[in-house]
């Protein structure tokens, strides 16, 4: 297969319009998902469909938005986009998607992805301390250096998946340049909708330099998982810990509402099951002398350990939507370690690898039952 | 089982329909000492039971969850115990990693014959809950 290249001269950004544009006149895509800028300012995912508002796109805005896998799940859940469609996404976001297409919430036979190299992106609340042209410059520098962008939130620094790209068709490279971004075509599909664009071609030399970046990147971030893990540590401090953790939640359930992981249309916490007598949660109150209204946050939140952690592919965007500003992620995280340590289990890594409670084996885990 | 009652402590035991809660059936007909603090709740198979059950079982005032089912191979739905085996796994590993006394969720198998199984089984559980004490979650 062959690579290719764009050059730029402010943003990345023009690079991968300047290619959705040349694969729009071409007719090899008839439409593009991407973040995209709104009349009112507001950054949003968006259905593109013409090249002259690709000028409006900011496929790799600096700040957390959302998980694409959400929006692009909800548009294709009833079945595939008519025409085929660029999906512009970062690493995080393909690994939920392919979480998503395990459990056919998902339809992607007319969907092209493209994985963007990703230096991390800084939390979605804007602070004053902000200009974005400032932002351009920090983002070059670590692509550059192969590290995180300033500013960073901590999932980003922390993400050891970073250059997984499995489930995307291109590969957009930034890793090593300042300058260009190049494209690696890593599907039949990518491959085919790469030729005949008149772009110039990527050299080896530059295809191994991003490998290099790319590497030092990955070390980097080990590096600061491996000191995350060290510090974080509930096992240690009892039950109160936990407890405290989410001592702010006010329980609005946003954290649930955003996760892609979360893809159930009507949560479990919601429905009847959690509705009850209030004859008998009056008895239970005289018993306990106090009980919390509706319940404990604690229940909402191990409830929905229990039911996705497994599938977490480690975005943050729960924490990103916290109205308390509780990290969130931090600890679904940790807790999705040792789960998906449990059943040998990458989300998202393997399109073939089915989600660990709808599998067994018939000799495993004896140790549970005594 | 005085010391228990004393304590008021409570464990929920969620029994299958077809082996486990017919074994505590033949417990009581064979007149085998059950601990009083062991409640019992039929589901039609054990992998009815929803881990977030558990939780909320916890939460809301057992100091312990008993989960029984049939034996590996012997499900009456063929595999359900299976994928029961899996959820609680997942279950203590998460309160285990939270620091959340995974020690107070217990898988068991017990077959419909097995009234003495299930008497052995829920008096040590009770003991076992009984030296953990009051669950710290009800608090939460």
């Amino acid at each position: 297969m062959k690579n290719w290249k764009i050059e730029i001269k402010d943003c990345y950004g023009e690079a991968i319009r300047e290619l959705t544009s040349k694969l729009m006149s071409h007719s090899k895509i008839r439409a593009a998902i991407m973040l995209s800028r709104s009349s009112a300012g507001r950054i949003e995912p968006v259905l593109v469909t013409s090249t002259e508002l690709l000028e409006m796109t900011r496929p790799l805005y600096f700040r957390f938005v959302c998980n694409m896998a959400q929006p692009v799940s909800r548009l294709t859940r009833l079945g595939p986009l008519p025409e085929p469609t660029l999906v512009v996404m970062r690493p995080c976001e393909i690994r939920s998607l392919v979480e998503l297409k395990k459990i056919n919430q998902v339809n992607d036979s007319n969907l092209i992805i493209l994985g963007v190299d990703c230096a991390g992106t800084l939390p979605a609340i804007k602070t004053n301390d902000c200009s974005t042209n400032n932002h351009h410059l920090k983002l070059k520098d670590a692509f550059e250096k192969g590290d995180v962008i300033e500013g960073g939130r901590e999932v980003c620094k922390r993400c050891i998946s970073a250059a997984k790209f499995e489930g995307a068709d291109i590969i957009a490279g930034m890793f090593g340049f300042n300058d260009r971004v190049i494209f690696l075509p890593v599907s039949e599909r990518g491959n085919d909708i790469m030729q005949d664009l008149n772009l110039k071609e990527a050299s080896q030399e530059e295809i191994t330099h991003r490998k290099e970046i790319v590497q030092k990147s990955v070390k980097i971030r080990e590096e600061a998982y491996k000191k995350w893990l060290s510090d974080f540590n509930f096992a240690k401090e009892g039950p109160g810990a936990i407890n405290s953790y989410f001592s702010s939640c006010k329980l609005c359930r946003a954290c649930s509402e955003i996760c892609p992981a979360c893809y159930c249309k009507q949560c479990s916490f919601k429905t009847e099951a959690m509705e009850i007598e209030p004859a008998t949660t009056f008895l239970r109150a005289t018993g306990a002398l106090k009980i919390p209204l509706p319940y404990s946050p604690l229940l909402f939140h191990i409830g929905r350990m229990t039911h996705m952690a497994f599938a977490c592919t480690g975005c943050g965007a729960c924490t990103e939507a916290c109205p308390s500003q509780i990290d969130v992620s931090s600890v679904f995280n940790f807790v999705a370690k040792s789960v998906q340590e449990l059943f040998n289990y990458s989300p998202g890594s393997n399109l073939e690898q089915k989600p660990p409670l709808t599998v067994f084996k018939e000799d495993e885990l004896e140790e549970v039952v005594h | 089982m005085s010391d228990l009652s004393e304590q008021k402590l409570t464990i929920v035991a969620f029994l299958c329909n077809w082996c486990s809660y017919t074994g505590a059936d033949l417990a009581g007909t064979l007149r085998l000492e059950v601990p009083d603090c062991i409640k019992v709740v039929r589901v039609m198979c054990s992998s009815r039971v929803d881990p977030a059950l558990i939780v909320r079982t916890l939460i809301q005032g057992a100091d312990g969850v008993l989960v029984a089912g049939c034996h590996p191979g012997d499900c009456h739905y063929q595999k359900g115990n299976y994928y029961t085996r899996r959820r609680i796994a997942m279950l203590k590993t998460i309160l285990a990693t939270l620091g959340l006394q995974p020690e107070r969720v217990k898988l068991e198998w017990i077959s419909a014959s097995e009234g003495m199984k299930f008497s052995k089984v829920t008096k040590e559980f009770a003991q076992k809950i009984s030296s953990l004490g009051p669950n710290p979650l009800k608090k939460f």
